[in-house]
């Protein structure tokens, strides 16, 4: 099964049930205050014996008032009860024609064929917008004979999947009942409207300004109407957007049951999303049947947004497919698809979603010692594996001794030789020494080959518990330039699939709703300085404040799992724009500079981990502006 | 209230429970029906297409009049027991022969496609590919109604193992659908209608 879409439908209906539930509640409420403000009238003028028994012209004014709301809602519904064809052609769709010559009009109607046998529903009729060049959908009319109506924009440039998926979405909203939901909506928010509508009439013309405003009995009754009417109608839409919201979730769920294609519906919502803002269909332009459409776009202040009747698009894209993006990323680059064969290793193997790197990361300038230092292929290996040796002379013989165990002895040999003599480059210039050894091997090691290294190093540092950001950092850029596939991924979409929260965390876009990934790797890069706990705690706690309001744990290298999630937000960020990433660096630079001066281990700590988010220049400008106002600081670290 | 009463009333409760799980069942078994019933519509447009593209595709393969029959003759066999099955669709053997028979079909159909790969001048017939066209999307459709069924199968089939529709089910004689499975992996590749 693609995915679990029986589970979100589920939920998502649960979800609406709850709304549903909470907008008869909503219209008890507001029968409730239609009785008590009628009867409290009457009792103040002295009418009344008491609220639960009102008199013969209390009863009357509460009668009076509903009979309204049900004339309002009765015209409602004999505007909303007209046919789905009307009210297609109302918003400008033309019926495509079985048979039609034009090829593409054919492939709609076959997908709207195949998805009404998927859906077990009648054929909807086909509608075509033929105007709108935007990417939209939308379904309208009776349940038993709706109007399906596609943009010109969608059925141009979408792909036959993904035309097939948003057809599916729209048959999924007929299914699902949403047509009748909708109507009902509509015809409950039509009566309360008439109630605001009559208050007005009662009310009178309003007084032009600048005259004093002129007072008659009749308003006395006009201004509650308005007000029972106007609050019961922003209560019943607020509500009705909420439903709205959710129901979308349902029909992307229900989709998915019918064409199977997830990961099509999820781009079919990414072309949108990528798409000029300007071809988004405003909702004011169909606010009636902005609920059922594919896609509106997302007003931009909060007070339009609790009345927006669509989730955000990447919250519906993130639900459907986390890893939309890299799937996307891969597959528009082919040449350089490796095959799931090219690196053993099970976690690679499997993966159906590897990942791979289109542009290859800026390169840095090549000392000539590095050069003279490690010449050939097996050299470079070795050097390879020293870049994740430690500092101290205990960890340094700890890591040679597995390494002498996970490979052989010769490289273990060389490695041991080759640290005293690579102490400059370890210290100063990793970047060179990367750039130097990954140039090589690509040249002289086979893609498959370079894959196996990098997974067995990769193991060794896991197993040996010693994989820490610095040299996650390492891994991801030598990953990147020898343009090996990340091996944790697959790990990841698993951990993806159980647990929803960490999913949230990849629709994350602006800087403060990262605050998770900023913390952990705040955390991690915070204990590189190698200092006592409290002092850790409190350094984190200050530099947290300073970035956010919410108080979020340290974390720390040892917590089980926490490389899982070290990669999770590695490619949270790395997904990002190149505005977002370098930002994040930059952030960064400021908290290694905060306390004045830039240590060995931070410096190395960051310009790696710039470097593997391709932002090298931010750190190389930081540690060098930091290096000239401080310059003995940093030379006395060094 | 008496003991009577109340044991008259936890009866009729339990009835009632009884009835409105009874109907959920024949509700679900009429959808899972009514679902085998759009694969064999689509079933039924696919053969009846193939006589008309074997008819088109004599006319240029006049050496190839071997493969012509057995995909005419799968066809029949699989019009047949499609007949057969839609008459009771709750029959596995049925419905299994019928699977198989559609395997058969689709790989001969398989092989004429490989044929005709190697006449370019039928490739490019109008009406061939025309037909080709259609062909691919009622193999779609058909493809969409059995996962269709299969998803109706499946909730009718979980629902008549739950508790306590279980009992209502053994006591009714609710029988659990058939999945529409080709399980032959030779046949299930072979199904392939592309070059247009």
């Amino acid at each position: 099964m693609p995915s679990d879409f029986f589970g979100r439908q589920d939920r998502a209906r649960a979800g609406s049930r709850i709304l549903i539930a909470g907008l008869v509640l909503a219209l008890i409420a507001m029968a409730v205050a239609v009785h008590v403000a009628v009867t409290g009238v009457s009792l103040l003028m002295g009418g009344s014996a008491s609220l639960l028994e009102p008199n013969l012209s209390a009863t009357l004014a509460i009668g009076l008032v509903w009979l309204t709301v049900a004339f309002g809602a009765f015209f409602r519904w004999l505007d909303v009860r007209a046919g789905g064809a009307a009210l297609a052609r109302g918003f400008g769709a033309v019926p495509v024609v079985a048979g039609t010559e034009d090829a593409r009009l054919r492939t709609l109607t076959a997908v709207i064929a195949e998805m009404a046998v998927a859906a077990s529903c009648p054929e909807p009729d086909a509608f075509f917008l033929a105007r709108d060049s935007g990417i939209n959908a939308f379904v309208v009319g009776h349940p038993d004979r709706p109007a399906l109506a596609v943009s010109r924009g969608a059925v141009e440039r979408l792909e036959r999947d993904e035309l097939r998926a948003v057809v599916a979405h729209e048959i999924a909203h007929v299914v699902q009942g949403d047509l009748a939901l909708n109507m009902r909506m509509l015809v409950v928010l039509g009566g309360l409207l008439a109630l605001d509508e009559v208050g007005r009439t009662v009310n009178g013309p309003g007084s032009a300004p600048g005259e004093p405003m002129q007072v008659h009995p009749g308003m006395l009754v006009g201004w509650p109407l308005r007000a029972l009417g106007g609050i019961g109608w922003f209560g019943a839409s607020v509500i009705r957007a909420a439903l709205s919201r959710r129901r979308e979730f349902l029909a992307d769920a229900t989709a998915v049951q019918y064409c199977r294609q997830p990961f099509a519906l999820a781009t079919a919502l990414a072309a949108i999303r990528d798409a000029d803002p300007a071809l988004a269909t405003p909702p004011g332009q169909v606010r009636e049947i902005a609920h059922l459409c594919f896609s509106i776009a997302r007003p931009s202040t909060w007070y339009r947004r609790i009345l927006s009747s669509h989730p955000p698009l990447q919250a519906r894209i993130d639900a459907l497919d986390p890893h939309m993006d890299l799937k996307r990323r891969k597959r528009a680059s082919p040449e350089q698809k490796s095959s799931p064969e090219n690196v053993s290793g099970g976690m690679i193997g499997a993966s159906p979603v590897a990942l791979t790197v289109e542009n290859p990361v800026s390169t840095f300038v090549v000392s000539d010692r590095i050069v003279l230092l490690v010449p050939k292929g097996s050299d470079c290996l070795a050097a390879l594996c020293a870049l994740f040796a430690g500092d101290e002379a205990i960890e340094r013989s700890a890591y040679v001794g597995a390494l002498r165990f996970a490979f052989d002895e010769r490289l273990a040999d060389r490695v041991e030789m080759l640290l005293p003599l690579l102490k400059g480059e370890l210290d100063g210039d990793r970047l060179g020494l990367v750039e130097h050894v990954t140039t090589v091997l690509r040249e002289t090691v086979t893609h498959e080959n370079r894959g196996r290294i990098l997974l067995r190093i990769e193991r060794l540092l896991l197993a040996s518990g010693a994989l820490d950001i610095c040299r996650y950092s390492t891994l991801q850029l030598l990953r990147r330039k020898l343009d090996v596939e990340f091996p944790l991924l697959e790990q990841i979409v698993g951990v993806d699939r159980v647990d929803d929260e960490r999913t949230d965390r990849r629709k994350t876009r602006t800087f403060d709703e990262m605050a998770g990934e900023f913390a952990l790797l705040l955390s991690l890069m915070v204990e590189s300085s190698g200092a006592a706990d409290d002092i850790l705690d409190r350094e984190f706690a200050q530099l947290l404040r300073c970035y956010t309001t919410t108080i979020l744990p340290r974390r720390r290298k040892s917590e089980p799992g926490i490389v899982v999630e070290l990669e999770q937000a590695f490619q949270t960020l790395y997904v990002q724009p190149e505005s977002v990433r370098r930002a994040f660096v930059q952030h960064c630079v400021e908290i290694m500079q905060a306390d004045g001066h830039i240590a060995r281990a931070e410096r190395t700590l960051l310009t790696l981990f710039a470097a593997s988010l391709d932002c090298a220049d931010l750190a190389v400008d930081g540690i060098a502006r930091a290096g000239s106002r401080r310059g003995d600081g940093l030379r006395n670290a060094a | 209230m008496s003991t009577g009463f109340i044991l008259l009333v936890v009866v009729i409760a339990l009835f009632v429970f009884g009835v409105v799980i009874f109907n959920q069942l024949v509700a679900l078994r009429a959808r899972h029906v009514n679902a085998f019933s759009q694969i064999d519509v689509q079933l039924q447009r696919r053969h009846e297409l193939i006589p008309n593209l074997v008819e088109i595709a004599r006319t240029y393969l006049e050496h190839e009049r071997e493969t012509l029959v057995a995909v005419t003759e799968a066809r029949d066999t699989a019009s047949a027991c499609r007949r057969e099955a839609a008459a009771s669709p709750s029959d596995p053997a049925r419905v299994g022969a019928l699977a198989s028979a559609e395997g058969a079909l689709g790989s001969a159909m398989g092989r004429l496609n490989l044929v005709m790969e190697a006449y370019p001048e039928l490739v490019a017939d109008e009406r061939m590919s025309e037909l080709h066209a259609e062909l691919a999307s009622t193999e779609n459709r058909v493809g969409f109604a059995r996962q269709a069924y299969s998803d109706a199968v499946m909730r009718y089939n979980t629902a008549c193992e739950q508790f306590p529709a279980v009992v209502v089910a053994a006591l009714c004689r609710f029988r659990p659908g058939v999945f529409f499975e080709i399980d032959d992996l030779a046949h299930r590749a072979a199904v392939r209608v592309s070059f247009a």
